[in-house]
């Protein structure tokens, strides 16, 4: 799974999280304090400003800690009613009627359907899901305003903030309850549509194998493959124990259970199980070893354009270096499972059917003692599942350390206490290679001019596989935080903005959400060109982007314009959430990964540090807006 | 006026200071003067008439008063409090000019709803709902959608929803438009009654039988300047004018009293039977006011 934007842990993040949003709130604060002056002054005039402002100020924290829960619950209520009696139901109609016709287009007999099918039912759920939240939030207010129902709710004693908080209230739990009908409907949807079984049926398509003499458990008995279904095959073997070998094809396997009497067995295939997984990965740290053996934060590059991976020259000494801090000795005690997905780059095409040659290495971080684990043939696109044995042999351990040299750090160049010990038969995983509760993990590459390629996140230890349908939920929680942050965008615009236009504002910022790094690189000046006002110049001149505008005091005050529009612009990219960050929801789910608490929980942070502002501003600018104007 | 408005405080329940609503655009430009200079006390228990001809400034001076308007200048002081205060709102009770309500909720809903806005307890929301229902007469719509009322059956349940705190202030625009004549009977009666609950009671009208029989006390807007005010009875007295009224006069004994006018060196309009008064004082407001524009505010008329 490639992750673009990792998760921080919880407990690292927050606290510059916090910062950042504490700034930005405060730059908030000072604004509004400001305008709120002006306001003042432009409607009362200069005298006595102080006094109404500390009134004002009186007011509205009242407003903010008097709230109370019953009223807020009251417009909850009335805005669910109000979606529930303009029947934002028949939204999970369509839904259902979309899958309908997903049936028929989408293959089950693709090599990964589960991630096909996940994929497909997350996207169109949130697309559906954000574009009625866009709507419901961006309609409800005005509309209170266009009919004027809002002078019947003012003129009780309601405040503004609770005005803005049960709309927010009443349309996430409205925008929930049909999430929670998606998500239901997706789960019965990818799993009847992905099961299916095979038929076996004894001398058509399993044949009984010559017995050789032996009567040990697990010889062979009989072999074949299966029907075709969902268009594969597996291929089967019965053992003389009565276990069945099931190969594995489309990330599943069946179990197989044989009855009947012994002339005329019966077999009976169960259903798949394990497309839909939800695995628990343990990330390390990623550095790389260069030819010199030094140490490098990334590897080669081999001219790709997507610079996520990086890359390590085959026979030589570089090697990608995951280092692991979290491996407990008590749940690996048998060793422990990696997975990977490494990337291959051929400078030359060699025989194309040949696969490239790894090998999976172990290392002391300290001592730097190695142990070669297993070499491994590499396919693209595959996902290669090795295991590290708790006990190592002697002959697996390298008699001389690998080093790993830091520049200007020459202590490194010496021998550490290697700790190779020529009588020893076997090596323990953590005792000898597990240092401080750190074990290195290697990656090389045996095929000279061939290169394998690695990110942090693409080998990771497997460590255990948490339950299906919960983590079902949780991708599904992803696309709620969306929800929920736009729905508070929608409700924030809809306080003093008409409908259309308050709609067209949040689905603006709906579009900017999925594209915040293209909006962040026009606002810190990254793109080619030059700033708002330098590509205005250069698009009406017709000049490229890459020469420097000629140097006179308007070029100068175009580039001062663009400071201060990029200053402006980085504050409002700051307001803006970043909805591929919430990638890492679906993109887990579609993989097979499980998602992390550690995840949701920064997630969810991260939406209620965009709730609670945007229900201030919203509760701010109703407060100050005229009603029956 | 401004010695008048010295009055207790605990029996003032609304007092406006120079309140003038201009209109603007979205440019900041003048569009209408609405309200003009308006100083106007309200007492506890009273029943107060805003009356003026349509686009005289009523509706805005109600919405002023509940800060669903900003003033342009002025203040206004409801109920002790500034008219932006949220808490007075437990207390007041309004009826808008057309009935702005859920269309989607049922009578029953709409009641339950503008309740829960109150601190007050499920039970005591309860009894009041199906109390105010049956007081509005209707039983028989409780559980129909308000997007299937007549005019005449949402303005009721309009009516309803503002009782529905049981308020010691009800602001009522135009009660009576859209009701047949038994609901302005009914109307009428609900507004005395709630005059002998000790309420105070404003409500506007172009109607001038609705406010002759309800009201204390009466101001007549045009073009958003007060021109009367004062007690209905005293508004009716005209100065200049008297009127005679008697039953079974003979010829002679008119003949003797229109020689008693002659030799007071003074003129007999008319010995008839008298019309409305009230309208004639107010088409005779207007017509004056379009002859000689400018405030015009009789001595003495708030006690
Ligand atoms: N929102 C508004 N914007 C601009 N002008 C307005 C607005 N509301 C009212 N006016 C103007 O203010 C003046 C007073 O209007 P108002 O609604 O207070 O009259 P009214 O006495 O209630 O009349 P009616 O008897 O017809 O209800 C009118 O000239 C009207 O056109
Ligand atoms: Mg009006």
């Amino acid at each position: 799974m490639v992750i673009e934007h990792p998760v921080l842990p919880f407990l690292q993040w927050l606290p510059r999280a916090a910062g950042i949003w504490v700034g930005a709130l405060a730059v908030l604060i000072i604004v509004s304090m400001l305008v709120g002056f002006g306001f003042i002054i432009l409607r009362n005039g200069p005298s006595g400003v102080f006094s109404r402002f500390w009134t004002g100020l009186k007011n509205g924290l009242a407003d903010m800690f008097q709230m109370s829960w019953q009223r807020i619950w009251a417009i909850a209520r009335l805005i669910m009613k109000e979606s529930i009696r303009k029947k934002v139901i028949v939204v999970c109609a369509v839904f259902l009627v979309i899958l309908m016709f997903a049936g028929w287009f989408l293959d089950p007999e693709s090599t990964d359907p589960a991630r096909l099918y996940l994929s497909f039912v997350l996207s169109t759920t949130s697309y559906l899901v954000l574009l009625l939240a866009l709507f419901l939030s961006a309609l409800s207010l005005p509309a209170d305003f266009k009919n004027k129902t809002i002078f019947t709710i003012v003129t009780k004693p309601v405040r503004p903030s609770e005005i803005v908080l049960g709309r927010i209230l009443g349309l996430t739990i409205i925008g929930s309850g049909i999430l929670v009908i998606m998500a239901i409907a997706s789960y019965f949807f990818v799993s009847f549509s992905l099961s299916h079984t095979h038929v076996v049926i004894q001398n058509e398509d399993i044949f009984p194998v010559a017995s050789s003499g032996t009567t040990s458990s697990n010889a062979v008995i009989a072999a074949g493959e299966t029907r075709l279904a969902n268009g594969h095959k597996h291929k089967i073997e019965e053992y003389a124990d009565g276990s069945f070998f099931v190969q594995e094809v489309n990330n599943h396997t069946h179990s197989i259970v044989r009855s009947g009497d012994a002339d005329d067995p019966k077999y009976t295939v169960s259903n798949e199980h394990g497309t839909i997984q939800a695995k628990v990965p343990l990330y390390g740290s990623i550095r790389f070893r260069n030819a010199t053996e030094f140490e490098r934060t990334a590897g080669i590059n081999v001219g790709e354009e997507w610079d996520y991976r990086t890359y390590i020259e085959g026979a030589s000494s570089e090697a990608i270096i995951w280092t692991f801090e979290n491996l407990n000795p008590k749940r690996f005690s048998d060793g422990v499972p990696i997975e990977m997905n490494i990337s291959v780059y051929r400078t030359h095409k060699g025989n194309i059917e040949k696969t490239i040659m790894g090998a999976l290495l172990v290392r002391n971080p300290r001592t730097g003692l190695t142990a070669a684990i297993e070499n491994f043939n590499s396919e693209k696109y595959t996902t290669k599942a090795l295991f590290i044995p708790r006990t190592i042999d002697r002959s697996k351990v390298e008699r001389t350390p690998r080093l790993v040299k830091i520049y200007g750090e020459e202590s490194t160049y010496s021998r550490p206490d290697f700790s190779y010990d020529p009588e020893k038969e076997t090596y323990d995983l953590f005792e000898d290679f597990m240092d401080d509760g750190k074990i290195e993990i290697w990656l090389t590459c045996l095929d000279s001019g061939q290169y394998f390629g690695a990110a942090e996140h693409d080998l990771y230890v497997y460590a255990r596989n948490a339950n299906v349908f919960v983590n079902f939920l949780k991708g599904y929680f992803g696309i709620w935080q969306e929800m929920v942050i736009l729905i508070s965008f929608g409700v924030l615009f809809s306080t003093f903005l008409s409908g259309p236009v308050a709609m067209v504002s949040t689905f603006g910022v709906l579009i900017a959400a999925f594209c915040k790094e293209l909006f962040m690189q026009i606002a810190t000046g990254q793109t080619l060109g030059g700033g708002l006002a330098e590509s205005m110049v250069r698009l009406v001149n017709h000049e490229n982007m890459m020469s420097d505008l000629p140097n006179t005091v308007a070029s100068s005050l175009i580039k001062f314009f663009d400071m201060i529009t990029s200053g402006f612009l980085l504050y409002l990219g700051l307001a803006i959430p970043s909805f591929a960050d919430f990638d890492i929801y679906s993109n887990s789910l579609a993989s097979g990964f499980d998602i992390s608490w550690n995840t949701i929980a920064v997630h969810a942070v991260r939406t209620i540090s965009y709730v609670v502002p945007l229900f201030i501003v919203g509760y701010l600018i109703l407060r100050n807006r005229e009603v029956a104007k | 006026m401004t010695s008048e408005s010295k009055a207790p405080e605990s029996t003032v329940v609304v007092q406006t200071k120079n309140l003038t609503k201009i209109y603007r655009d979205f440019w900041g430009r003048q569009k209408v003067r609405a309200l003009k200079a308006l100083d106007l006390d309200i007492r506890k228990g009273e029943v107060f008439g805003l009356l003026g001809p349509n686009g005289s400034g009523k509706t805005t001076t109600i919405k002023l008063l509940l800060g669903l308007l900003f003033p342009t200048s002025g203040s206004v002081t409801i109920l002790g409090c500034p008219a932006g205060d949220v808490t007075k709102n437990e207390r007041i009770g309004y009826l808008p000019e057309e009935s702005y309500l859920y269309r989607f909720l049922n009578a029953e809903e709409t009641l339950d709803f503008y309740g829960r806005l109150f601190p007050m307890s499920a039970a005591v929301r309860r009894q009041r709902v199906s109390q105010l229902i049956s007081m509005v007469g209707l039983e028989s719509a409780r559980k129909r959608q308000l997007r299937e009322y007549s005019k005449g059956m949402t303005r009721r349940i309009g009516l309803a929803q503002a009782l529905i705190n049981d308020p010691d202030l009800i602001l009522l625009d135009e009660p009576t438009s859209g009701l047949d004549p038994i609901g302005t009977r009914n109307m009428k009666d609900l507004i005395l009654e709630l005059k002998a609950q000790g309420k105070t009671v404003i409500m506007s009208s172009h109607l001038l039988a609705d406010v002759q029989d309800v009201c204390d006390r009466i101001g007549i807007l045009y073009q958003g300047e007060l021109k009367e005010l004062g007690r209905v009875e005293d508004l009716l007295k005209i100065n200049a004018e008297t009127e005679i009224r008697a039953e079974g006069l003979s010829e002679e004994a008119k003949e003797k009293i229109r020689k008693i006018i002659a030799e007071d060196n003074s003129q007999l309009l008319y010995c008839d039977h008298p019309t409305s008064s009230l309208e004639d004082l107010f088409l005779n407001i207007i017509s004056e006011s379009e002859a000689r524009p400018g405030k015009r505010v009789r001595g003495g008329g708030t006690d």
